[in-house]
Parts: structure tokens; C-alpha cells; sequence
């Protein structure tokens, strides 16, 4: 159905889809409660959410000590990739653009590394450190991801500046996140064997590790990047014209590049100090959304973005339970199976590809 | 369309664009290195009225595209003062001079799926509030760009789905539904087939004189735009740029200055450009006009210009005299060449026939 002046989607539809996805993402939210090596049914779940005890006291401790800060953390997670892959995909105009394509999670890792370090040097306890305990330590590893990230994304930016070619920046953006993590395997050579497990763990991207204790920053990163994100939907609509046109419009282009590269690298950072590098949702869930609405318009694709990604990163942490076993697998790679079909299909349909 | 009220003689009405001893061009990396500016046009005193369909001509690299992208404030004067409706424009917010100029850029756009309307819809960014939210007026003028611009019908398609003469459309609506004073253009003709720039250059009269908008376009298109234009801004490489009316610029001799490049020369005559330089040899044409004239074109080619009968200057060894006649409605030429003698002029079916036997000629 169209508008009545022809744009895209009629409000009515927008909305529609933008309930079902909050509908999607509330069941899933209540199926992440329920399932894992213990099934709690999803009465229980529920039950226990709004203050009724549990039929078991165990499934109380479970739901309240594991899986409610697990799928907090999930949905955190997802929405913060899914919204700074749709900033970079419009500020780089290029539709491969994402935290973990470009090499900004790695910024992040690198970060972290030499965090962790640093924390080593000063005589910290660094597989207590890497655990994030106490709101320093916290800090200071998602401060040192968040700087991370933004030197990845000013190194990008400035390329990106004197080089039109989408491919060149998609290399460049690859080979900046190739160097920072051949930097964070120098930086492990210097480690005790047991840093690089707690290390190489957390490499394999987790939903798990974050405790309450925690969440308060890493709610609070999330909630100010996508804030930004939110304020500047009218200038990314006019920055789908480029950078000059967006000007002529009358966009402050240097303020919109300082706010947008604030923004991914907190939501992108935050989210890799917590939880490790995330492939994939970030590239893949705006596209999914653009698919979805038809439309450009990055009011929509905003809500849109947060929505389907928290749903996404929702599902794949399920996934990644394997429910009913007592196996588990890296989120990276459920991440990778559901999003590089999605990276595929864009390849694809790309019909005139601009670098010729 | 609502035609607004017909505009006066536009040099009555203020100006919309003023500019006082202007310099364009680019600032040097380092400001301590002020020396070291390019300074492309300088000492530009030009203004610019509604109602007014200004064509700004001059060869590549002129600066045509840093005058246009100066005026609509794409980059910063290096010198003196510009004026947008009587206001000093540096004092303008980027907003408040985006409500008041809007370019057309020849550089292409990819625009993901963004639909037709939506883009033109993007034309109101300086006129709505912090969310982008369009009010009914703003829909409107979003409507009446497109249609203005003739892209209405195109509303519901996929911008990056349409033929490059489409997307012009486009984005010139774009550019409308800014509701913008002065509009201006960099190569809107460029990519099209002659159809179209003609087409494109009879929206932008209409909108200039019915909508009283001032519109500045640069161009390549000589002959379409001595047509078009009400004034030239005629930029020669290295200034200074010389306006008037097209017809008094051709008459005193401005474009061959600007233009005339080794083979290739503007002909006062014709008001076009000639490809093959001075021509050493006449050819004095006679008989049906409609035929002399595509004779004298393909004997051009050729390198013979085209004279009356009775001119004088045909005494010359190369010239020839060539009479065009219907016969039975099916054209024929006679041509009489010097060394053939005074016998029976030769006669031939085609033009082809004709060039094949003269270029024989040739030494």
C-alpha cells in the first residue's frame, strides 16, 4: 500500500511491522528465559519476571542470576551492532560497511588488549580483570574498546575522504582490523597461557559473562550511542545523497561526522568490551530491515534496526545453547551462519556495482 | 501549474543574488601559506534577478563548477562579499542559505532503495523541524517539484532503477521542492540525448518565468543555451567574465574569443561552431534553400565555404560552383569545377556522390 503522495510505506504498514518485531523480540526474550540445560516453562519464566516465586527455588536463582542479565546483555548487544551498522552503511555510503567488516570491533579487541595489559603491569589479577570485576576495571576496559573502536573509525573516515572507491575502503577497513589484531597476538605473546584462554575466550564473542554488576555500564554505552544514533536520523536521511548534497541541504557535515563516529564506536566498543568481537549482525540485520520496510528512510530503519537486531542476537544466543544439551556453541559462529547468507545475497543483488 | 504573478522586466525587481568583487577558487592547506591560494575567477561583480535564466559558458576548467559551488555555498569565498536577497551570506546558517539556494551537481548518486518521492521529499530538509517530520505544505511543494520537473508519473519507482535522463528529472525536483529563490545547475544537460536537454531547458524557462525563480546553469550546449538564456555569464580561462545578452556577446565577438581553439571556430553566421578551421576554398550555392543549406553543410565538412552566387572571390584555383535543383522532387547537383573546363557541368544523385568526387580533387 502506498501513501497518499507515493512515499514508500504507509504508516500503518511501518507500524504494523514494527509491532510484530517488537512481538517477535518479546517471545524470543520470554523463549532465552526458559531454554537451556534446564527448561524452565515459560508460565514459570514469566511468573517469576513480575515477583510470583517459582515452583522451584533453583529456577528463580537460574533465571535471575544467568538468563535475565544473558538476555538483557543479547538484546543490548544486538540492537547497539545492528544500529552502528546502519550509521557506518550510510556515513561510508557503502553497503559492506559494519563494526566487524570495517576492522572497528578489532579497534575495540586492541583496546581491551592493551587494557589488559596495562591492567597486568599495574599488578592487577588479569583473568579477574578480563571478568570485568569491580566498576574500575569495568571502565576501563570498555573505555580503552570505545578509544579502540574510534581510532579504527578516524583512520577509516580519513581514508574514506580521499578514496571513492567502495572496495579499496572495504580492504582498508579489513587490513586496519588485520593489523590490530596481529597487535593483540604480539600482545599475548607476552601473557601467562591462562590470559590467553580467558583471552582467547572471550575472542569467540558471549552473551554469557555479563553480570549485574556490569550492566549498568554497559546499558548505560548503549542507551548514549543510540541516543546519538536517534538524533541524527534526519541528517543520515540527507546524507544518502553524499556528502555534498547533504550539505547544500543545509546539514552541519563536520558536526554529523563527529556525532556519528562518537556514536559507533560507543555502541560498537561498549558492546566488544562486554562481550567479545560479535560478527555479523551489525552488517547483516540493516539490510534485513531495508529489505523488510522498503524503505531508505532512517526514522524507520532506526527502531527498526534495534528491533530486529536485539531479536537476531536473541536468537542466535538461543541457538547457540544448543537446548537440551549440555554443549554450547561460539555466538560467532551462529552469528556468522545467519548473517553471511544475508552479506551474500546483497553481493548479489547488487546489479551495478560501482567500482568497475 | 499556478503560475504566480507575472514577473516585471527582471533589472526592475531586487536582486537575488548579488556578488561584490568575488574571488573563488581554493585556500591553501595551510592558512599561514595565504600566498599559496588558487584563486580560479576573481573580481566578480555579477548579479542575478527572478525571473532570470542565466547560462554560464566557458571552457573545461574554467570555473564554472567553483562559481557554482561558491554561490551555494559548498565552499568559502576567498574574497569579497556575497549577497542572497539583499542579505550578506556569510552571516547565513548553512539551513538559512539552504532555504534559499538549491544546486543540481553533476555527480551521480546511488541511492540504496530510496523511492522517487522520498528523494524529492529529502528537497524539504532545510524547511522542516529537529524529527523531519512534513507538514501538508511541505508535501505539496514535494509534489509540485515533481511535477514541475515532470517526474511525477516516476513517484513510486526506485530511484536507482531510472534511465539517467529520469534521475535528472529527480533530482532537478529535488532541487524544486527546496522552494529555493536561486537555483542552480552544474551540467543538467551532460548526460542526455538531444531530446531531452531540449526538454530540460524548456522546464527551466517555464519555471523561471512562471514560477519567477533565478536560475543559474553552466553548460556546454553553446547553441541551446544562446536560445534559452535571458543573460551569459561567459567565463573565459583566467577571467574576467564579460554578461550580457546572448546575441550582444555573439555580435561583438565574445565566444570566438573564448572558445576559438585550433580546428575549431564559432561562426558568427550560423551561431554554431565550425570543426575545420578557416576553409581555403568557396563553393557559391544556388538553387532550392532547403537543399543549399545541407549542401553547404556536407561541403564544410569538406573544407569549402559556402558563398552567394555573384560573390566575389571565386576566381580562385579550388572553388566551385555547385547548383542544387528538384526534379520531379527528386534532388540533384550540378557542380562546375575550374579545371574541368567550360564544358557540361557534372551532375550528381547524393551528396555522397558529390563529396566522393570533390574529395578526388584534393592533391
Amino acid at each position: 500500500m502506498k501513501g497518499p503522495h507515493g512515499e514508500g510505506a504507509s504508516p500503518i504498514r511501518v507500524l504494523g511491522l514494527l509491532a510484530a518485531l517488537a512481538g517477535l523480540l518479546a517471545a524470543l526474550f520470554l523463549i532465552g528465559l526458559a531454554v537451556g540445560s534446564v527448561t524452565i516453562p515459560l508460565r514459570e519464566a514469566a511468573g517469576s519476571l513480575i515477583g510470583l516465586p517459582a515452583a522451584d527455588p533453583v529456577w528463580d536463582r537460574i533465571l535471575w542470576q544467568i538468563r535475565l542479565p544473558r538476555c538483557l546483555t543479547a538484546v543490548l548487544a544486538g540492537s547497539a551492532l545492528a544500529l552502528s551498522g546502519l550509521e557506518m552503511q550510510t556515513l561510508f555510503r557503502n553497503p559492506l560497511a559494519g563494526p566487524f567488516s570495517m576492522g572497528i570491533s578489532s579497534g575495540a579487541t586492541l583496546g581491551v588488549a592493551l587494557a589488559v595489559l596495562a591492567g597486568a603491569a599495574a599488578g592487577a589479577d588479569l583473568t579477574g580483570y578480563l571478568a570485568l570485576r569491580g566498576i574500575g576495571s569495568q571502565l576501563g576496559v570498555a573505555g580503552s574498546a570505545v578509544a579502540g573502536s574510534a581510532a579504527v573509525m578516524m583512520l577509516v573516515l580519513a581514508v574514506a575522504r580521499r578514496i571513492q572507491s567502495n572496495t579499496t575502503l572495504l580492504i582498508l577497513g579489513l587490513m586496519f582490523g588485520q593489523v590490530a589484531g596481529a597487535m593483540v597476538s604480539v600482545l599475548q605473546s607476552f601473557s601467562t597461557s591462562e590470559e590467553i584462554r580467558a583471552f582467547t575466550f572471550w575472542g569467540f564473542g558471549s552473551y554469557a559473562g555479563v553480570t549485574w554488576a556490569q550492566m549498568p555500564v554497559l546499558a548505560g554505552a548503549v542507551l548514549a550511542g543510540s541516543a546519538i544514533g536517534i538524533y541524527c536520523a534526519k541528517p543520515l536521511n540527507a546524507l544518502l545523497l553524499g556528502w555534498t548534497y547533504a550539505r547544500s541541504l543545509g546539514v552541519p557535515v563536520r558536526a554529523l561526522r563527529l556525532l556519528l563516529l562518537a556514536s559507533t564506536s560507543i555502541l560498537a566498543g561498549a558492546v566488544t568490551a562486554f562481550c567479545g568481537p560479535v560478527a555479523f549482525l551489525g552488517l547483516a540485520v540493516p539490510h534485513l530491515c531495508r529489505g523488510l520496510f522498503r524503505t531508505a528512510d532512517h526514522r524507520i530503519l532506526i527502531p527498526a534496526c534495534l528491533l530486529l537486531g536485539a531479536s537476531l542476537s536473541l536468537g542466535s544466543d538461543l541457538a547457540s545453547r544448543l537446548p537440551g544439551s549440555d554443549r554450547a556453541l561460539p555466538l560467532n559462529a551462529v552469528t556468522a551462519l545467519v548473517g553471511a547468507p544475508v552479506v551474500i545475497w546483497v553481493l548479489l543483488r547488487r546489479r551495478a556495482p560501482r567500482d568497475e | 501549474m499556478n503560475p504566480v504573478e507575472p514577473t516585471l522586466s527582471p533589472a526592475a525587481a531586487a536582486p537575488i543574488l548579488r556578488t561584490e568583487n568575488l574571488s573563488v577558487g581554493y585556500r591553501a592547506a595551510r592558512s599561514a601559506d595565504r600566498g599559496g591560494d588558487r584563486r580560479v575567477l576573481s573580481g566578480l561583480d555579477l548579479d542575478l534577478h527572478p525571473g532570470e535564466l542565466v547560462c554560464l559558458l566557458g571552457p573545461n576548467g574554467a570555473g564554472k563548477s567553483t562559481l557554482l559551488r561558491t554561490l551555494a555555498g559548498l565552499q568559502a569565498p576567498l574574497e569579497g562579499r556575497l549577497l542572497l536577497d539583499g542579505r550578506d551570506a556569510s552571516t547565513l546558517s548553512a539551513e538559512a542559505w539552504a532555504r534559499r539556494t538549491a544546486i543540481v551537481l553533476t555527480e551521480r548518486i546511488e541511492a540504496g532503495n530510496l523511492s522517487v518521492f522520498a528523494l524529492a521529499a529529502l528537497g524539504r530538509h532545510p524547511h522542516t523541524g529537529w524529527s523531519g517530520r512534513m507538514s501538508e505544505a511541505d508535501r505539496t511543494a514535494v509534489r509540485r517539484g515533481l511535477e514541475d520537473a515532470g517526474a511525477w508519473d516516476l513517484r513510486h519507482r526506485v530511484f536507482d532503477e531510472l534511465s539517467d535522463g529520469e534521475k535528472q528529472r529527480v533530482m532537478l525536483a529535488r532541487a524544486l521542492a527546496q522552494e529555493p529563490a536561486l537555483l542552480l545547475l552544474d551540467e543538467p544537460t551532460a548526460f542526455l540525448d538531444l531530446p531531452r536537454r531540449v526538454e530540460t531547458m524548456r522546464i527551466l524557462r517555464v519555471l523561471a518565468r512562471e514560477r519567477g525563480r533565478a536560475i543559474l546553469l553552466s553548460t556546454h550546449d553553446l547553441d541551446l543555451a544562446l536560445r534559452a538564456a535571458d543573460r551569459i555569464w561567459l567565463v573565459p580561462p583566467g577571467g574576467p567574465v564579460r554578461t550580457g545578452l546572448p546575441e550582444d556577446l555573439a555580435l561583438a565577438g565574445a565566444f570566438g574569443s573564448v572558445f576559438d581553439q585550433g580546428d575549431v571556430a564559432f561562426d558568427l553566421a550560423t551561431g554554431q561552431f565550425r570543426i575545420h578551421g578557416h576553409p581555403l576554398r568557396t563553393a557559391a550555392l544556388s538553387g532550392d534553400a532547403v537543399l543549399v543549406f545541407w549542401t553547404a553543410r556536407a561541403l564544410e565538412r569538406l573544407g569549402y565555404a559556402s558563398a552567394g552566387i555573384g560573390d566575389t572571390g571565386m576566381e580562385g584555383r579550388g572553388n566551385v560552383r555547385v547548383t542544387a535543383t528538384r526534379r520531379n522532387g527528386i534532388p540533384e547537383w550540378e557542380c562546375r569545377l575550374p579545371e574541368a573546363g567550360d564544358g557540361h557541368p557534372e551532375s550528381f544523385p547524393s551528396l555522397e556522390t558529390l563529396s566522393a568526387r570533390l574529395r578526388r580533387r584534393d592533391p
